[in-house]
C-alpha cells in the first residue's frame, strides 16, 4: 500500500477545472516532484491534500485512511506537514518562537501545570526547546534564533517555513515551491537541506518550477498540465518525454542552471 | 389590509427607507474607497440638519438654498476632518473606529453647547396633500422620496460616468494599482469622505422639517445605519439601497402591526439574514481581517 | 511583546520586587487615600472597565474584534439581579452562577458566529449587542427601559457588610486579580500560544494542528464569562441596571480601552487604556461642559501619534533615541 494514494481527484472552481481525474501514488521515504506549467493545478493539489478545501470528486488515502472531508488541523494531526509558497510565517515572532509554536501538537501539559511551574511542565518545556534547537541546527538557522522573522532575508524565511513544518513531526512533508525567488547559492543550500531531510527518514512531495533542481533532487517526477497528469517516471524519462517538452513549449519556463 | 392602507405604509416605508439609503450610501462609500469606518457619520447627519436649521430659520434663507449650502459646509468640514485626522490612520480600521469615536464625542458635545438641548424644528417647505388613487399623502413625503431618488441617481452618475467616480472605483478595487495609474489617491480619499459625509448632511437637511433636531440624533441614526450595512453588506451601493429599503419597509409595516416591537422584528430579520449570509445580502465574506 | 508577563517567570531582581511591593501596598491602602465616595466610585468603575477591556483583548489575541462586549456584561448583571431578587439566592452564589450563565450563552452564540471571522464577526457581535439591549428594554418583566431598581447589596460575610464603598472596592479588586491570574495562566500556556498563532497567521496555525474554531470559541467564552462576572458585581454595587448602560457605544468604549493601551499587551494594555479613559475625563472636569470635547480630542491625538498604544511609547522613544544617537555619532566620528 502506498504512503499516499490519490484516486480520481478532481477540483472545479466554478467553471474552472483546476485538477482533473488525478491518480498518483507516493511511496515511503521518496522525494516526489510535481512539476508543470503555471496554472497546472499543483498548488491546488496541495491545498486539497492539506485540507484547506475539499475536492469536487475523488479520494486521498493517507496510510490507509481516507482524509477527504477532514479539516486542515485534523490532517496536520495525522502527520501531513506543509510549507507554503509565500513566506508564511509568524512574522512578529523570533525564529526560535516560530519553530517553538510548531511543537504545539506534542505539548501535553495542562494550563495550570504550566502556570504553577510544575516540574513536569518545566521538563516538557525544556524538552521542546531542545528539539527546537535541534531543528534549527539541522537546517542551519541556529545562529539566527533570536532574529525577528520579518527581518530575515527571503531565503532564510523559506528555510524557516520548512523548520516550522518539521516541528510538527510530520510523516509526509509537502513543500510548495521552496526554491522560488532564491539565487544560486540559496538554491544549492536548500537542495542539500531537503536531501538531508529525506535521509532522516521523511517522505517528501515537492512542487517546483526549477526544472534542473527537480531533476537533480527527486526520485520520481509527475508532470501536470491543465490539471491532468501527462507524465510520470524517473527524472531521465521525464527529461526526454515529448509530451512534457510540448507542454512547456511556448511558456516562459526557464531551465535555470544551478550551482553543482 | 386595504389597498389604501397598504399604499400609505408602502410610501412611508419608502420615504424612511430612502433616507436610510442616502446616509448608508455615504458610509459605504467612505468605507469602500477610503477604508475608514466612520463612527462619527451620524454626527455629519446631525450637522447637516442643524446647519440647514440655522440657515433657514435663523438667517431666513430659502429652504432649498439652505440644504445645498449645508451640504457644502458638511462636505468641506468632512474634508478637513479627513486631512487632520483620518489621513494619518487611514487603512487601519480599528484606529479609525477609535478616532471617529473621539470626533463623535466632540461633535455631539459641540452641538449641545452650540444649540442647546431643546429640540428644534423647521416648518415644511412643502404644503398640502396629493392624492394617489384614494389615498392622500402629504406632499412632503413624496418630495422626500423624489429628492432622495434624485440624489441617488446623481450619485450613480457620479460614480459611473465622471472621472472622479471612476477614480474612486479604481481606488476601491486596488489602491496601489490606482496610484500607479496616476490617480492622486490622497485627493480621492479626501473627496470620497467629503461626498460620503455630505450625503449624510444632505439627508439631515431633507428630514429637518420632518423630525425634531437634537444633538443626539446622530447616534440613533448611526445604529439604524449599521443595520442597513448588516442587511445589505458593507461593500456595495446596491446593498445599501436594498438594506435601507428593507429596514424602512420593516419599520413602516412593523410599526403599524406591532407598535414598539417593530424593532424586535427588525432584529429577527437581521438575525436570520446573518445566519445565512454573514456578510450581508450583497456582501462577500472576508476570510480574516 | 508580552515582556511584562515574563516578569513572573524570571528571577526577579530586587528593584522590581520593591516596585511591585510598593504598588501593591498603595493599591491595597487606596481607600485611605481617597477623599470622597465619588473618587472611590471612580476607582471601582475603573476596575470594572479594566476587566471589560481585558475581555476585549482576549478576543483580540485570537484575531477577533468584538464590539459586543457590553452585551455579556449586561447578561451577567441581569442574570445576577434576577437570581438574587427572584430566586432569593445569596449574592455569593449568584456571582459565579451569573458568570456561568454568561458563559453558556456565549457558548451558544459563539458557536454560530465564531465560524465566520473577520468583518462578518465584528458586525455580528454588534448585532448581538443591539438585540440584547433592545430585548432587555422591551421586556417589561425585566424592567423595560427603566431597568431593574433596588438590587440588594451583597450579603454580609461575617462582620463584613457592604455599605460603604471600601468593601466593594476590595471585592472588585479581588475579582480583578482573579481575572488577571486566570488570564495570565491561559496566555502563558499552550492555549495562549495557540491564540497568538491564530492571530498572526491562521493558515499556518492550521497546519500546526490547531483547531481555529475551538480556540476562538474558547477565547470568546472565557472573555464573556469575565464580563459576566463583573456584570454581577456591577448590578449589586450600583443598585440599578438599565439597558442603555450596555449599549453598543459602551462596547466601542471598551474597544478603545484596549486600543489606547496597546493591543500587543494583553493585560497591561487594557489596564492603561481603561485608566486613561476613565480618569482623564475626571481631570478634565474643570472645563465641565467641554469635557467630552477635550477627551475626544485627546483620544484622537493618542490614536494618531501612538497607534500602537501607550505601551508602544518605550519602543518609539527607543527608536527616536537611537536615530538621534546615530546622528551624533556620525558627527563625532568625522573628526
Amino acid at each position: 500500500m502506498a504512503f499516499l494514494e490519490v484516486r480520481n481527484l478532481t477540483k472545479h472552481f466554478g467553471g474552472l477545472v483546476a485538477v482533473s481525474a488525478l491518480n498518483l501514488d507516493i511511496f515511503d521515504s521518496e522525494i516526489l516532484g510535481i512539476i508543470g506549467p503555471n496554472g497546472a493545478g499543483k498548488s491546488t493539489f496541495f491545498n486539497i491534500v492539506n485540507g484547506f478545501y475539499p475536492p469536487t470528486k475523488g479520494k486521498v488515502i493517507f496510510r490507509g485512511r481516507d482524509i477527504i472531508g477532514l479539516k486542515a488541523h485534523q490532517i496536520a494531526q495525522l502527520g501531513i506537514g506543509r510549507s507554503f509558497q509565500a513566506s508564511t510565517l509568524f512574522m512578529n515572532l523570533t525564529v526560535f518562537d516560530n519553530v517553538f509554536t510548531g511543537f504545539y501538537m506534542s505539548y501535553k501539559e495542562a494550563v495550570w501545570m504550566s502556570f504553577l511551574h510544575a516540574p513536569y511542565a518545566l521538563r516538557e518545556e525544556r524538552g521542546a526547546k531542545r528539539r527546537v534547537m535541534e531543528i534549527l541546527e539541522f537546517m542551519g538557522l541556529a545562529e539566527l534564533k533570536d532574529q525577528i522573522a520579518y527581518n530575515l532575508p527571503h531565503g532564510h524565511q523559506r528555510i524557516l517555513g520548512i523548520c516550522i513544518a518539521l516541528a510538527t513531526q510530520p510523516k509526509l512533508l509537502l513543500l510548495d515551491e521552496p526554491l522560488t525567488g532564491m539565487h544560486l547559492e540559496e538554491t544549492s543550500t536548500m537542495l542539500n537541506l531537503i536531501k538531508k531531510i529525506q535521509n532522516s527518514g521523511m517522505t517528501i512531495v515537492l512542487v517546483e518550477h526549477n526544472m534542473e533542481a527537480v531533476m537533480r533532487l527527486c526520485d520520481r517526477i509527475i508532470v501536470l498540465n491543465h490539471g491532468k497528469k501527462i507524465a510520470e517516471g524517473l527524472p531521465k524519462e521525464i527529461r526526454d518525454n515529448k509530451d512534457v517538452i510540448e507542454a512547456y513549449l511556448g511558456t516562459e519556463e526557464e531551465f535555470e542552471p544551478i550551482a553543482s | 389590509m386595504t389597498l389604501d392602507l397598504f399604499i400609505q405604509l408602502l410610501v412611508n416605508g419608502f420615504a424612511t427607507g430612502m433616507v436610510y439609503v442616502l446616509i448608508a450610501s455615504g458610509l459605504i462609500l467612505v468605507l469602500g474607497v477610503a477604508r475608514i469606518f466612520n463612527f462619527a457619520h451620524g454626527e455629519f447627519y446631525m450637522l447637516g440638519a442643524y446647519t440647514t436649521f440655522g440657515l433657514c430659520q435663523v438667517l431666513r434663507v430659502n429652504f432649498f438654498i439652505s440644504i445645498i449650502s449645508a451640504t457644502l459646509v458638511v462636505a468641506l468640514f468632512a474634508a478637513i476632518c479627513y486631512r487632520l485626522v483620518f489621513h494619518h490612520i487611514r487603512g487601519n480600521l480599528l484606529l479609525c473606529a477609535a478616532a471617529s469615536m473621539g470626533l463623535s464625542m466632540m461633535f455631539e458635545r459641540g452641538a449641545l453647547l452650540g444649540f442647546g438641548t431643546q429640540e428644534r424644528g423647521l416648518p415644511s417647505a412643502f404644503f398640502g396633500v396629493v392624492a394617489i388613487g384614494n389615498v392622500t399623502m402629504p406632499v412632503e413625503k413624496m418630495a422626500v422620496i423624489l429628492l432622495c431618488v434624485a440624489i441617488m441617481l446623481g450619485l450613480y452618475y457620479l460614480l459611473m460616468k465622471t472621472k472622479l467616480g471612476k477614480a474612486m472605483r479604481a481606488v476601491k478595487l486596488d489602491t496601489e494599482v490606482a496610484a500607479l495609474q496616476g490617480i492622486n489617491t490622497m485627493r480621492v480619499y479626501a473627496l470620497s469622505m467629503a461626498v460620503g459625509c455630505s450625503l449624510a448632511g444632505l439627508a439631515g437637511g431633507i428630514i429637518a422639517p420632518l423630525f425634531s433636531i437634537t444633538p443626539g440624533m446622530g447616534h440613533a441614526m448611526l445604529l439604524k445605519c449599521f443595520m442597513v450595512l448588516i442587511v445589505g453588506g458593507l461593500e456595495s451601493m446596491l446593498g445599501g439601497v436594498v438594506g435601507g429599503l428593507v429596514i424602512g419597509m420593516t419599520l413602516s409595516f412593523g410599526y403599524y402591526f406591532l407598535g414598539g416591537l417593530s424593532e424586535i422584528l427588525l432584529f429577527i430579520i437581521i438575525g436570520v439574514i446573518l445566519v445565512f449570509k454573514p456578510g450581508g445580502l450583497f456582501g462577500e465574506m472576508v476570510e480574516d481581517i | 511583546m508580552e515582556k511584562w508577563l515574563r516578569i513572573y517567570s524570571m528571577k526577579l531582581c530586587t528593584k522590581e520586587v520593591t516596585l511591585f511591593i510598593v504598588l501593591g501596598i498603595i493599591i491595597l491602602l487606596l481607600p485611605l487615600l481617597m477623599k470622597s465616595p465619588y473618587q472611590m466610585h471612580l476607582i471601582i468603575m475603573l476596575c470594572i472597565n479594566i476587566v471589560l477591556a481585558m475581555s476585549f483583548a482576549m478576543l483580540f489575541s485570537t484575531g477577533l474584534i468584538t464590539i459586543g462586549a457590553a452585551a455579556f456584561w449586561a447578561i451577567g448583571a441581569y442574570a445576577s439581579a434576577l437570581l438574587v431578587m427572584n430566586l432569593n439566592l445569596s449574592f455569593w452564589l449568584a456571582l459565579p452562577l451569573a458568570s456561568i450563565i454568561t458563559g453558556v450563552i456565549a457558548f451558544m452564540l459563539g458557536s454560530i458566529i465564531v465560524r465566520a471571522p473577520g468583518v462578518a464577526f465584528v458586525v455580528q457581535t454588534m448585532v448581538i449587542n443591539m438585540i440584547i439591549v433592545q430585548a432587555l428594554g422591551q421586556m417589561e418583566f425585566l424592567g423595560g427601559w427603566g431597568g431593574i431598581l433596588d438590587i440588594p447589596r451583597p450579603n454580609p460575610i461575617g462582620s463584613i457588610k457592604f455599605v460603604s464603598k471600601t468593601n466593594y472596592y476590595y471585592l472588585i479588586l479581588f475579582l480583578l486579580l482573579l481575572t488577571v491570574v486566570v488570564f495570565y495562566a491561559l496566555y502563558s500556556s499552550r492555549i495562549g500560544r495557540a491564540w497568538r498563532s491564530i492571530r498572526l497567521n491562521p493558515r499556518l496555525a492550521q497546519t500546526l494542528g490547531i483547531n481555529l474554531f475551538r480556540y476562538r470559541l474558547l477565547a470568546f467564552i472565557v472573555a464573556s464569562m469575565s464580563a459576566g462576572l463583573v456584570g454581577s458585581f456591577y448590578a449589586h454595587y450600583f443598585g440599578t441596571i438599565e439597558p442603555n448602560t450596555f449599549s453598543v457605544f459602551k462596547s466601542i468604549y471598551i474597544q478603545i480601552y484596549g486600543i489606547l493601551g496597546g493591543l500587543n499587551f494583553y493585560l497591561m494594555g487594557p489596564t492603561i487604556g481603561a485608566l486613561i479613559m476613565t480618569l482623564v475625563p475626571e481631570f478634565l472636569r474643570i472645563g465641565k461642559e467641554i469635557e467630552p470635547i477635550l477627551t475626544g480630542g485627546i483620544l484622537i491625538l493618542l490614536v494618531i501619534f501612538l497607534p500602537g498604544g501607550i505601551l508602544s511609547l518605550p519602543e518609539r522613544m527607543g527608536s527616536l533615541a537611537a536615530a538621534f544617537l546615530s546622528r551624533i555619532k556620525k558627527k563625532v566620528s568625522l573628526h
